[in-house]
């Protein structure tokens, strides 16, 4: 380590000192230095003069072993559902083993689709994963970093977070050029017009998704693309499997238990042997990852516990004044509502995102709340979109400086009558 | 003068309005017959690119198009409870009626001529609920009343890129050929949830592809097309004979 | 007071320059420094709603540019006469009026397009502008400068139009001016057309783009 420390000390001083030679790249440099060692900072003349070593980089960190194992249950339920999507198309007498075409990756190492097994749904799920992880980072750092340059701040550490979130609630057959659409997007008018990390309205991840779900939507939406596959568009010809909820959209279906329970036992929803967007299956290792951050009191409990109330609550309560005839996903039993979809990776790892909630206790408990009780709107009312949980988390966000507001107001308002009580 | 005065604005708001309402009702009136011409020349086009008489966006002069229109189209007041043609009506009465049942009975057919003025295609309008909006367009039919000539919508509020794909033209182009009976039963053409399977020849004849992600949509126009066609089922009955 | 002084000097008053100092502003200051939509944030409707495709945003643009330089115009001549309690509404009257006017013609020669403007055509005459130039700049100013400022407005919300539509019609639909743009190579190669420019947040987003690009460079910053 020693010697790496001394390597950096002497690159520093080309970047720190204003008018060395790359003065003007000291916020790259710094981001690397940073990324490295914890930084030795001492308490300035004028404040903050608490220092702890859990800075901004220290909790993105933990973040992100936090969502590990929901990256890697991607990695290989990605390629699990490819192959058994190959497969059956092989049953069906639609495709041959000797039609496969093997991806970059898949070539590479030698391997066909007969008889998968571990490491071809791993290699599958690298084969798709690994670009999206690519130009995710690669797009949104790069943007971050010149946005620094030119404001000459330190770049900051907010993006290692979204950068991941983003290649995991999106479908895994994403073509990469939207993916980088959405990402520049996002980063720019979501974040840096804003001021940039710690300043933006949105979860920057969550606006790529509603970016790229509004602007390509056929790519985003529907039932042929939660497959990826090795055509040009990253799918598998003429197959197609609708998402758990897109199951029981229709408003034909009047008991949707059982209907869902046609397709998928509890347990593959539950441990995510299922399709979707790359990250959101595993129920499983969401809560694995819930677990490590309330362990490491990164993230809000009461978000994430409001949130699950909310959700369950509200199912339970329309379940109570459901008009007769109302199919759909209404007639869930209102804590499958938690099996299926992304909601429990939504309130999890993005409505507990520290910029964009609320700041006060009371408050995490009404936006954790509210975000359930409109994942369930859009869930049961909305004829068109089965899930809601992207579109509540962004309008919560607009919210959360109101919900902050009217707290702090009513605890204003508290206090004052106590005070003249006495 | 006193222009605060009572008197001085009330006779000014008199002389504004009048005066206004004068050039409104002069530009108004010389224009009328303009505007309708216009907006008759709209629907014979819309009729015209059904029939595949010319494709939308057509580049030939106005004149010509309607021209074409006189010589090869001929407008009919069909009585969807008897299947017969209406003479006495017009198909401008009929786009003035208000009554609801009065517009389901009295439905316009445009059916456009071959050069040696026989039935060469019948152009029947269609209209029903998809996701956000009401849908509405024409279906065309060859002359055996059976096999699709086209599909066009030219009214719609669909979501652009999943159901407002309905205007995609290489997917209007897989309606043509399809056939709407089926052994002497009017089965209409369904827009299937995702591919039709050639192999099934069934399939092959009376769906189309679906629009991924525009499920709603679809069944929207599966169900409207059924309806629409069952409603002209009298009318068409005269043709599938022959 | 005296006889003599009673005499009148007739001095022969200067003729104005059609194209003074005044006459200049009128119509440069909207173009950019004080531009409705990016400067007033005025008229951003139907900037929403018409800019789908470049046809509409320039009919749209030519039918606020004519509407506003019109009304201008008529009410700068009678600003004398109206009497201040009813000024408002006889804008109003003179507004629909000619927007009206505009709406039949459109009616009459341009079918296609007005079908696709719909309600937006009428509805320029709540369009703020065209009330604020009547109000901020018509009755205290005579018609010729009043008409060019109506002109200059007009194509201040034009061309902010124009690039909105250009963009909007490029990047949703693939075209400019209902010509196909995007080559059907690329689209082979699986570029697709952006859903969300053609929805009016797309619009909402550019708009504020265009504010953000048109400050930074003309230096115009809100007071907190």
């Amino acid at each position: 380590m020693k010697f790496l420390r001394n390597g950096v000390e002497k690159l520093r001083k080309l970047y720190h000192a204003p008018g060395s030679r790359f003065h003007k790249l000291w916020p790259a440099f710094d981001a690397f230095e940073t990324f490295l060692f914890a930084p030795s900072h001492t308490a300035p003349k004028h404040g903050p003069h608490v220092r702890d070593y859990v800075d901004l980089k220290r909790a993105m960190n933990t973040v992100i072993i936090a969502m590990l194992p929901c990256l890697l249950w991607a990695i290989w339920n990605t390629g699990q559902q490819h192959f058994l999507a190959w497969q059956g198309l092989v049953d069906a007498g639609k495709a041959t083993h000797d039609a496969y075409v093997a991806g970059w990756l898949q070539s590479l190492l030698g391997m066909d689709s007969v008889s998968p097994g571990a490491p071809e749904y791993v290699a599958f799920g690298l084969q798709r994963m690994l670009p999206l992880l690519i130009v995710s980072y690669g797009v949104g750092l790069g943007i971050e970093v010149v946005f620094s340059i030119l404001r000459k701040e330190e770049v900051s550490e907010g993006y290692l977070v979204s950068g991941m979130l983003i290649a995991l609630i999106v479908p895994a057959s994403i073509p990469l050029w939207q993916l980088a659409f959405g990402v520049a997007f996002a980063v720019v008018l979501g974040k840096e017009v804003f001021g940039g990390t710690g300043m933006n309205v949105f979860n920057p991840a969550m606006l790529v998704r509603a970016f790229l779900f509004f602007a390509f939507a056929a790519q985003m939406s529907g039932d042929a693309v939660w497959v990826a596959g090795n055509n040009a568009s990253h799918l598998i010809d003429g197959f197609s499997s609708p998402t758990p909820l897109a199951i029981v959209k229709s408003n034909e279906v009047l008991d949707a238990t059982a209907e869902l329970a046609k397709h998928h036992s509890t347990a593959d929803l539950f441990f995510g042997n299922v399709s979707g967007s790359a990250g959101e299956m595993s129920k499983f290792c969401v809560l694995l990852g819930a677990a490590w951050l309330l362990l490491s009191g990164i993230g809000s409990w009461r978000t994430m516990l409001g949130g699950v109330l909310g959700l369950v609550g509200s199912a339970f309560l329309l379940q109570l004044f459901l008009p007769a005839g109302f199919g759909g996903p209404a007639t869930l039993m209102p804590f499958e509502h938690l099996l299926v979809g992304g909601f429990l990776f939504g309130i999890v790892f993005m409505a507990t995102d520290p910029v964009s909630s609320p700041e006060t206790v009371t408050g995490q408990w009404i936006y954790g709340a509210l975000i359930g009780f409109v994942t369930i709107l859009v869930r049961t009312v909305n004829p068109a979109y089965p899930e809601g949980t992207m579109l509540s988390i962004l309008l919560l966000n607009a919210f959360a400086p109101t919900i902050d507001h009217f707290v702090v107001a009513a605890n204003i308002r508290r206090r004052k009558v106590r005070l003249e009580r006495q | 003068m006193n222009v605060n005065s009572n008197g001085y604005v009330l006779g000014f708001a008199v002389v504004v309005c009048v005066a206004m309402s004068a050039a409104l009702a002069v530009t108004a009136n010389l224009l009328k017959p303009a505007q309708d011409a216009a907006a008759e020349f709209d629907r014979q086009k819309n009729v015209m690119a059904a029939a595949g008489l010319v494709t939308e966006g057509d580049p030939r002069p106005r004149p010509e198009l309607e021209a074409l229109y006189r010589a090869r189209v001929v407008e009919q007041v069909v009585d969807v409870t008897t299947g017969e043609v209406d003479a006495q009506k017009t198909p401008a009465e009929v786009a003035a009626m208000r009554k609801p049942e009065d517009r389901e009975r009295y439905r316009v057919v445009a059916v456009a001529k071959d050069a040696q003025g026989n039935d060469e295609v019948f152009v029947l309008p269609i209209s029903g609920k998809g996701l956000w909006s009401t849908l509405y367009g024409y279906l065309a039919l060859e002359k055996d009343a059976d096999t699709v000539r086209g599909i066009t919508f030219f009214k719609h509020g669909e979501t652009p890129g999943l159901g407002g794909e309905v205007d995609n033209p290489e997917w209007k182009a897989k309606w043509k050929g399809k056939t709407v009976l089926d052994g002497g039963d009017l089965v209409s053409v369904a827009v299937k949830k995702g591919r039709v399977d050639p192999a099934i020849a069934r399939e092959q004849a009376h769906m189309v592809d679906g629009l991924s992600g525009a499920t709603i949509t679809c069944n929207g126009v599966t169900k409207f097309v059924k309806k629409d066609l069952l409603a002209f089922k009298p009318y068409l009955q005269k043709f599938w004979t022959k | 007071m005296t006889a003599t002084t009673a005499a009148p000097v007739v001095t022969a008053r200067p003729k104005a320059p059609l194209f003074g100092k005044a006459e200049v502003k009128a119509i440069k200051d909207p173009l950019w420094d004080n531009n409705p939509i990016a400067l007033q944030v005025l008229g951003i409707c139907s900037a929403l709603a018409v800019t789908t495709r470049v046809d509409k945003a320039i009919v749209m643009g030519l039918g606020v540019t004519l509407v506003t330089a019109l009304s201008n115009v008529m009410i700068s001549c009678i600003r004398n006469l109206i009497p201040n309690k009813i000024r408002i509404i006889v804008q109003l009257v003179v507004v629909s009026s000619v927007v009206i006017v505009f709406d039949q013609f459109l009616r009459a020669y341009m079918y296609d397009l007005s079908k696709q403007l719909s309600v937006f055509v009428g509805l320029i005459i709540t369009n703020c502008i065209v009330m604020g130039r009547l109000e901020a700049y018509a009755m205290s100013n005579p018609p010729w400068r009043s008409f060019l400022d109506g002109i200059g407005n007009g194509l201040g919300y034009m061309w902010i139009l124009i690039v909105v539509g250009t963009i909007r019609e490029i990047l949703g639909s693939g075209t400019l001016l209902g010509f196909h743009v995007v080559p059907q190579a690329l689209y082979d190669a699986g570029y697709v057309n952006n859903g969300l420019m053609v929805l009016a947040p797309g619009a909402f987003l550019l708009l504020g783009v265009i504010v953000w690009v048109q400050r930074s460079i003309s230096g115009y910053s809100e007071k907190h």
